[in-house]
């Protein structure tokens, strides 16, 4: 049994001893604040003895992994914890306010009044049937405004030109569905903002956004926060968004808090050797500065391009010639692929990047033959997929295998790995029983998995390990072409280079090629050796990485370069 | 601005201890996996007696072993009935009839609905699908008691014709619900692994969809097998299914209830057995469910 109140001081880095910030700057005090989930009859510790100031007026960064206890950390001081968390110890002030002394009653009225909430998901939080109106409405009636109607509608309408909305009146009467995520998003930003709070907690705003939009959204919430000073503290697990929005910043580790201080000042020199970790792993922080992709990718490239030296004249692995995909009919139809044409050189890694919706899913899709081409056609491994029959798709299965997104849904949870990364050699028949089990436990170790974990289970493993186990099952029968569907944007930061530096390292040994589909030019820039930036179904660029990512020749190419 | 601005003053000392994270103990869970077990005891012991009544009884259900309406009492520990046969004894025999008339029912409905649920869940919205969804339809139009009655008209009494009729009626919502977790299954992502791993159908079938969607099916067949006995007994309750001097437990209650006045156990007994095994059956499916993570 741990006891805060001794371990406390041991943790804490310097820089989070006794404040000399000036008491009155600061506006929301927290002091060995101390949450725990209950499960079952097991208790959790989600938070343990966090202590910090946020001052006033300046936007503070929480950041830290997946179960770090970040967002833990917000629902705690707008009291919205779900039914099985509590507040074991602490203390949380604003304006030097004690708010665990008012019952959940009393509590109420600050939300909304004097704290703004920004959830993560803009889809989700919003009502689906009601207008966009009356929502806005009704955060100024919930919050008791004593605003005359036409007042309300006036501050409505300054406060969503202000977000960057041109013509407010027309977006009133319109219903969430009608608007783009990045929309909805300002939408609750403007809501959160529209009682003119004392703080203002955004909760991952831009982690379910794509990167150009969830920008928009970015510039958006500090120009309002400009105008009318708000506080403003902002949950993420991107240090390059924090490094560049935020001018303190608070980092937790499995729910400690690490190191605190000005963002700068963190990120150039980090105390504790996790933040050190954490900024490591972010290819693109580099002395407390946010690099760009291509200043990233010229301190990375040179080891890439020996990397991979695809031969030229070999037969490409992958051909898509003039190839479009649509799905629905009628008024819902959509050109997913839009005339698409394109090779992959054996050996090398080809990178497909888009936003969502830009068809690169579908892409892969039609790489891997489980979508067929409406037009043109696809050549993988030499086969053409629009005439092949069940039979040649299933032998060409052999040879072509994938790695999706989230390891926490690619792999049967009833399964242990042993099971699991047999699967394509039960599949296929290959080898004898006792063959099987030696290949697998030379996958685990190519991985770098202990053999003990044969007999384990995915739900035993880590996000970063389970995604090992994904690609020991696509290794097993040793394809030549691997198709990699977002295979690290479910995982930490630090977590996703150990996973693309063992990509990298299997593709030099094996000789693989990759056919890379991933939203995320940072990625492209360490691993890829060939580009393709797709744009709603069609492609606007492609080249090597190096032309693509030092000499942009589109705009949009650009756009995302410059994120 | 001073540099430094966060500050985390020593805690004071806490009275109360941090709990230890994550430690195992999830009791409440252990208690409910305990509760199923000892429900599953309580089921298994009415298997055993429902096979071989005569291990649980001293008397012949048919032989008149004592005088007419004897309350509960030692030796007959239901009573006896209007006639003077072991109440008990006639129980636990019609236990036999009731529970494996239901059971025939429920088989009948699991195995005909999961062939029909998962031809047309493997394809949805194709022919088969369409067909198989007007035939179920169609079933489902008709109640299960009619359809029951129907069948007993055309091949005779008996509780066993009615059970495979209330199977027939029962294999619809069975083949509703495997349709829509096949249906389900398709969507998840280790599924379509699986088969850009290289499985066939079968195999995909038999290793990743069943086994994740077994669950529910089971808890749904725990009730449907106390709704099934219930139809069965009101069958004969109402004279379709079995017929004196069967001791089903329908034919029981109807027999008793005319004597329910001065010797309430003859009809009160069966019909609290009856009430009893239903509860226990629908117990084990709602922890079934509550036992899925």
């Amino acid at each position: 049994m741990t006891d805060t109140a001794t371990t406390t001081p041991d943790r804490t880095d310097a820089r989070t001893a006794p404040a000399a910030a000036d008491p009155a700057d600061v506006l929301v005090r927290v002091r060995d604040l101390t949450v725990t989930y209950r499960r079952d009859d097991a208790v959790d510790t989600a938070l343990d003895g966090v202590g910090f100031d946020v001052r006033r007026g300046k936007v503070t960064a929480v950041i830290g992994e997946s179960g770090s206890g970040k967002s833990t950390l917000a629902h705690a001081v707008v009291r919205l914890l779900p039914g099985n968390g509590a507040i074991a110890a602490g203390a949380i002030e604003l304006d030097d306010e004690d708010l665990l002394a008012r019952t959940d009653r009393e509590f109420r009225p600050l939300r909304g009044r004097h704290i703004g909430f920004v959830p993560q998901d803009p889809v989700s939080s919003l009502n689906p049937t009601k207008t966009i109106g009356a929502q806005v409405r009704e955060a100024f009636s919930l919050a008791g405004s004593a605003l005359t109607a036409e007042q309300v509608e006036e501050r409505i309408l300054g406060d969503l030109r202000d977000i960057g909305f041109a013509a407010p009146e027309t977006l009133l009467a319109r219903y969430p569905h009608e608007l783009s995520g990045g929309m909805r998003q300002r939408i609750l930003v403007a809501i959160a903002f529209s009682q003119r709070p004392r703080l203002v907690i955004a909760d991952e705003p831009t982690s379910a956004l794509d990167v150009l939009v969830g920008q928009e959204v970015l510039r958006s919430l500090h120009d309002v926060r400009t105008k009318h000073g708000t506080t403003v503290v902002l949950i993420t697990h991107d240090l390059a968004l924090a490094s560049r929005n935020a001018d303190d910043v608070l980092v937790l580790e499995a729910g400690r808090l690490v190191e605190a201080g000005p963002v700068a000042e963190v990120f150039a020199a980090p105390r504790h050797p996790y933040t050190r970790a954490l900024l490591a792993s972010s290819a693109r922080l580099r002395e407390g500065r946010v690099l760009s992709i291509a200043e990233a990718y010229e301190r990375h490239g040179p080891d890439v391009r020996r990397a991979g030296s695809p031969s030229a004249e070999a037969p490409a692995v992958v051909t898509l010639d003039g190839v479009s995909k649509s799905f629905g009919g009628g008024k819902s139809h959509v050109r997913a692929v839009d005339g698409i044409s394109l090779a992959v050189a054996p050996g090398s890694t080809f990178a497909l990047v888009g936003e969502s919706g830009s068809g690169k899913t579908t892409t892969s899709r039609l790489v891997l033959g489980l979508e067929s081409a409406d037009a043109g056609s696809v050549h993988v491994l030499g086969e053409d997929l629009g005439t092949l029959d069940r039979k040649g798709l299933r032998a060409l299965r052999r040879r072509v295998q994938v790695v999706y997104q989230s390891p926490f849904e690619s792999l049967n949870p009833r399964l242990d790995l042993r099971s699991i990364i047999a699967e394509p050699l039960d599949s296929f028949r290959v080898g004898s029983r006792a063959e099987r089990r030696a290949r697998v436990a030379e996958l685990l170790d190519r991985v770098r998995l202990p053999a003990s974990y044969a007999t384990r289970r995915p739900q035993e493993l880590s996000g970063g390990q389970r995604q090992r186990v994904a690609i020991a099952r696509a290794l097993a029968i040793r394809p030549e072409l691997l198709v990699l569907d977002e295979p690290v944007s479910a995982l930490d930061a630090t977590i996703q280079a150990q996973v693309l530096d063992l990509l990298q390292e299997i593709q030099q040994e094996l000789g693989l090629t990759y056919f890379l589909v991933t939203h995320d030019l940072a990625v492209v820039a360490d691993v890829a050796t060939q580009v393709a930036v797709m744009r709603r179904g069609r492609l606007v660029e492609s080249g090597p990485t190096a032309d693509v990512v030092l000499r942009p020749q589109d705009d949009y190419t650009r756009a995302l370069l410059a994120v | 601005m001073t540099d430094t601005l966060i500050g985390a003053p020593p805690a004071p000392p806490s009275g109360k201890p941090t709990p230890t994270p994550g430690k195992p103990a999830p009791r409440a869970r252990r208690r409910r996996f305990r509760e199923l077990h000892v429900h599953l005891l309580l089921l298994a012991a009415l298997v055993v007696a429902a096979l071989l009544p005569e291990l649980v009884t001293r008397h012949d259900p048919f032989e008149l072993d004592g005088l007419p309406f004897v309350p509960p009492n030692g030796e007959f520990w239901f009573g006896t009935d209007e006639i003077g046969r072991d109440l008990y004894s006639r129980v636990m025999h019609g236990l036999q009839i009731s529970f494996f008339s239901a059971a025939l029912a429920v088989l009948v409905g699991v195995v005909l609905g999961s062939v029909v649920g998962v031809l047309s869940g493997l394809r949805p919205g194709g022919v088969l699908d369409r067909v198989l969804g007007i035939l179920t339809e169609a079933v489902m139009a008709v109640p299960a008691v009619l359809l029951a009655l129907a069948a007993i008209t055309a091949y005779g009494r008996g509780a066993y014709i009615a059970a495979i009729a209330i199977g027939i009626g029962e294999a619809t919502g069975f083949a509703r619900l495997v349709r829509g977790l096949v249906i389900q299954s398709q969507t998840l992502v280790f599924v379509e692994a699986a088969r850009t791993c290289g499985a066939g159908p079968l195999r995909v079938l038999v290793r990743h969809v069943v086994p994740s969607v077994y669950h529910p099916v089971l808890s749904y067949t725990a009730m449907q097998f106390g709704l099934a006995m219930l139809a069965i007994g009101s069958l004969s309750y109402l004279g379709f299914g079995e017929a004196p001097p069967s001791p089903e437990w329908g034919v029981l209650i109807a027999g008793g209830q005319k004597y329910l006045v001065h010797a309430w156990w003859v009809a009160i007994i069966p019909g609290l057995a009856l009430t009893a095994v239903v509860v226990l059956l629908n117990r084990i499916a709602f922890l079934m469910q509550e036992n899925r993570r």
